[in-house]
């Protein structure tokens, strides 16, 4: 679906790469996330992928088709959220929809039915001027799915979002990810992208040291060790860390659980922002 | 064609943001202005007014409206659509055309009434129009602000306001002299509403100004690439 090699890119003016000779796939039905500090080159990889830097060297191609000579056929094919979501603010939220509809040739959605599934119907005939930076955030996630996209590109898809707003959103990601859209997003968040990748890119200095789903990341990359928080006689918290390997024959971890004063046991797993330090030496913000 | 729908909703934008409504106030003070004054001057200051709605008033508005969608921070998203550029710049050159021709028509037909020469003094709006919102967009997509924007349109229209310096008088030796200005094209055929014109004169001023219209065009499409479809996904907060 995008396969992309040797992907190298330097702005117009500028002395050095932003992008030093990338690769990654992406299958179709995917959804693959960018992670990366500020500057990393993620904005700058997502803007080659939807045709708005052309000057690259290596080669990309999404839907079969090389980047460097897609045309406006290209955007019949493809969805795009940027980050910051603008909309013609004197018009209604239905009407903003209905302006970037006539502009598909194509098969398109009924706006009123996306405004329906991000829960925005109630305010289809309101001007986008009111609205708040979640509901625009809604908004901008239902422009992008206007021409039933192939490849769906969001960027910080969730930013600004509450968490029941943030879920619902990620629960049509991951919908529409079922039916088949390949879903490329870039963010800051790990535990947004943790729940929704099937698979994650670090992007450091325009390179990309590892790509992999995070669940593996977690696992592989944890310490492999059980920690049992437990009352000792005095009745205060205290907490003991066991080995994962040979657990089930260590005496003293059978002790424990037999004593009856166990409170939580957990695996302790990396989260993907420890991975991240730890494979890329650095914090993501 | 697709995109052709999106001239319908440029116009209901310029009626969101009140174009229709300073267009309308416009009209009703020329108009007033023709019933009060002397008989005698109101043929030619009826070719002045109408010179100076659609290159004053269309190059303005253009340049308010593509400030106000690059402050909202749209053209990101309209072009990672199928939406052309050249789609784009027709659209809005024609909505605001047709603002332009309406105005022009409905002040004339209201002091003059229907008369021959309304369709020449319609065409003459058009094409004044046309190469002035397209001038316009041009300049507007190189400034950064209101004030930028006032600034560069001084440069970039008092030239074309030269035969004006001499109107009245610029059928003679001028057409020469100025012949080569769209602005000299879009006063013969303003004029020639009211007075007999020689063909040849007509055949000039629409040659000139088709020629300048698409010079514009090609200026717009270029400066637009430059300073708007380049910075694409740069974002405006
Ligand atoms: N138009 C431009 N011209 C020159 N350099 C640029 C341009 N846009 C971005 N850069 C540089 O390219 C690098 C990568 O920027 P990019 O926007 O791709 O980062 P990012 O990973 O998206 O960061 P963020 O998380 O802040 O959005 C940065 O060093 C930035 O300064
Ligand atoms: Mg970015």
């Amino acid at each position: 679906m995008i396969e992309v090699n040797g992907l190298a890119y330097q702005y117009p003016g500028s002395s050095s790469q932003v992008l030093k000779g990338i690769d990654f796939h992406i299958a179709k039905g995917e959804i693959f996330g960018f992670l990366g500090p500020s500057g990393a080159g993620k904005s700058t990889t997502q803007n080659i992928l939807i045709g708005a830097l052309k000057g690259y060297t290596g080669s990309v191609r999404v839907l079969g088709l090389e980047i460097r000579g897609a045309g406006s056929r290209y955007y019949e094919r493809i969805g795009v959220a940027f980050e910051f979501p603008n909309f013609y603010s004197r018009l209604t939220a239905i009407e903003n929809l209905q302006l970037f509809r006539s502009l598909y040739s194509g098969t398109t959605e009924e706006p009123m039915k996306l405004l329906e599934a991000v829960g925005l119907s109630g305010h289809a005939k309101e001007k986008v001027a009111g609205f708040s930076k979640g509901m625009r955030m809604r908004l901008n996630l239902c422009r992008a799915l206007l021409n039933r996209p192939e490849v769906l590109f969001l960027d910080e898809p969730t930013s600004g979002l509450d968490p029941v707003n943030a879920k619902m959103l990620k629960d049509i990601i991951r919908e529409r990810s079922r039916e088949g859209t390949t879903i490329v997003l870039t963010t800051h968040n790990m535990s947004a992208a943790e729940q929704l990748c099937n698979r994650v890119a670090f992007l450091v200095d325009g390179t990309i040291p590892l790509i992999d789903s995070p669940r593996a990341l977690m696992v592989g990359l944890g310490s492999r060790k059980v920690v049992v928080e437990y009352r000792n006689q005095n009745g205060s918290m205290e907490s003991a860390g066991f080995e994962l390997d040979g657990i089930g024959s260590d005496p003293a971890f059978q002790k424990l659980l037999s004593s009856g004063t166990v409170e939580t046991i957990h695996t302790r797993e990396a989260t993907l922002e420890q991975i991240f330090i730890e494979v890329t030496g650095r914090g993501l913000s | 064609m697709p995109g052709a729908p999106i001239f319908f909703y440029d116009i209901k934008l310029q009626v969101r943001h009140g174009f229709y409504t300073a267009y309308g106030l416009v009209c009703g003070i020329y108009i007033l202005l023709l019933y009060v004054m002397p008989a005698s001057m109101r043929e030619t200051v009826n070719v002045l007014l109408t010179f100076s709605d659609p290159s004053a008033l269309g190059f303005f508005f253009i340049g308010g409206l593509v400030l106000l969608e690059r402050g909202q921070g749209i053209y990101d998203s309209l072009f990672v659509t199928p939406y052309r550029l050249e789609q784009y710049l027709i659209s809005k050159t024609l909505s605001l055309t047709l603002l332009s021709v309406l105005s022009a028509v409905l002040i004339h037909v209201s002091v003059f009434g229907f008369t021959a020469g309304a369709g020449v003094l319609a065409a003459g709006t058009a094409f004044t129009s046309v190469f002035f919102t397209l001038l316009g967009l041009g300049v507007a997509v190189k400034s950064r602000s209101v004030n930028g924007f006032f600034f560069l349109s001084s440069f970039y229209s008092l030239p074309f306001m030269l035969p004006l310096l001499s109107y009245g008088g610029f059928i003679g030796a001028e057409r020469w002299l100025l012949g080569w200005l769209p602005t000299w094209g879009s006063l013969v055929l303003l004029k020639s509403a009211f007075e007999p014109t020689a063909a040849g004169m007509l055949i000039q001023a629409c040659l000139v100004l088709a020629f300048w219209s698409v010079l514009a065009f090609w200026w717009a499409r270029r400066q637009f690439a430059r300073y708007v479809l380049a910075a694409v996904g740069e974002g405006i907060q």
